[in-house]
């Protein structure tokens, strides 16, 4: 029963174009830090107007040692963040970075961030290949 | 019988086995604020303010506080709940003069003075920044039912997990109410307005 049903939907797929994602990286900004803090979050909104899924896999950026993929969470009442490997974007899907929420976590920026700095962040997708984005520091108070 | 016997120590070594995983994996949940009665947080305390000076909390009263507790490594919730309440005391509209903002940290064996202050600069609006020794900070930590642990990163370094609730006190310094993370700005400003009217 849900064989044919799969074969027909896969034959249907094969008609058309073949899906691929497309994917937007929009709104990149992080905080200013101040001397001698040497880690930030980055934020941004992702949209994939595709019609396949990709996966963002992997993140670096010219102003820190390290950048990672990072969901934070407030579960009774306390801050967590956790390492993510991945960040799965479906077809249509949107995805905010947002504060309190997942970010790009860097590590080892070695001079603060100062308000109207700009800097690269790469961000690499499993099919979308590498993109690079400008990401905009705002005063800490400011967003 | 042995046989029987046998099987049914092994069992019980597995039990342990799982129940020891169990443990492992889910450790006891430490207690939060939501635990203790609200009438006991809070009260007055001594830490150390930015310029490294003996900081008491009377000095907070006369006009409404708002408490958080972070640390300056913190680079989502703590600059995103502070630039948080720097907007609500704009939006209060009487100026630095509304509400104090307080910043302390958990973890005051990176953050001494000098980092605090740094840390609680970056806001163009005052916000008052405190450490201590640990023994310090772990008292008032106590007196607000504030949790923290150190969470080690792959770099070698740690976080902190955290409380994130915001503790707001009265022009007395008594507590009054709570702002957390995600209640609306209406919602926390109306609660600002109370204390502050």
């Amino acid at each position: 029963m849900i064989r044919p049903l799969l074969l027909g939907f896969l034959l249907l797929g094969a008609c058309g174009k073949p899906a691929a994602p497309s994917i937007q990286v929009n709104d990149a900004w992080a905080r200013a830090t101040a001397p001698g803090q040497t880690s930030a979050a980055v934020y941004a909104t992702i949209v994939n107007e595709g019609g396949a899924g990709d996966r963002l896999v992997a993140v670096s950026s010219d102003r820190a040692a390290h950048a990672m993929l990072h969901e934070g969470s407030v579960e009774n009442g306390i801050a967590r963040m956790r390492m993510v490997d991945q960040i799965e974007l479906a077809p249509g899907e949107r995805v905010e970075l947002k504060p309190g929420g997942g970010h790009v976590m860097l590590t080892g920026v070695a001079k603060p961030l100062n308000p109207g700095d700009r800097f690269t962040l790469r961000l690499s997708f499993e099919k979308s290949g590498e993109k690079t984005v400008p990401v905009t520091v705002v005063g800490a108070g400011d967003r | 019988m042995m046989g029987r016997l046998r099987t049914l120590l092994w069992a019980l070594v597995g039990l342990a086995a799982v129940g020891g995983i169990y443990l492992v994996l889910n450790p006891p949940r430490p207690e939060t604020d939501t635990a203790m009665p609200l009438d006991t947080i809070g009260g007055p305390f001594t830490l150390t303010a930015s310029n490294g000076q003996p900081f008491p909390s009377a000095r907070l009263n006369g006009k409404p506080a708002a408490v958080f507790f972070g640390f300056t490594h913190c680079p989502d919730v703590c600059p995103t709940t502070l630039a948080r309440l720097t907007k609500l005391r704009k939006q209060l509209g009487k100026g630095d003069d509304g509400f104090s903002i307080v910043f302390i940290t958990v973890d005051p064996e990176r953050d001494r003075p000098e980092e605090v202050g740094r840390y609680t600069g970056l806001f163009e609006t005052p916000v008052i920044g405190l450490t201590g020794t640990p023994a310090q900070i772990d008292r008032v930590k106590q007196q607000f039912g504030v949790f923290s642990q150190k969470v080690p990163t792959q770099d070698g370094d740690y976080s902190v997990d955290h409380t994130a609730t915001v503790f707001l006190l009265d022009r007395t310094g008594k507590f009054v109410a709570t702002l957390s993370p995600d209640e609306g700005d209406s919602v926390a400003l109306d609660k600002i307005r109370r204390i502050a009217a």
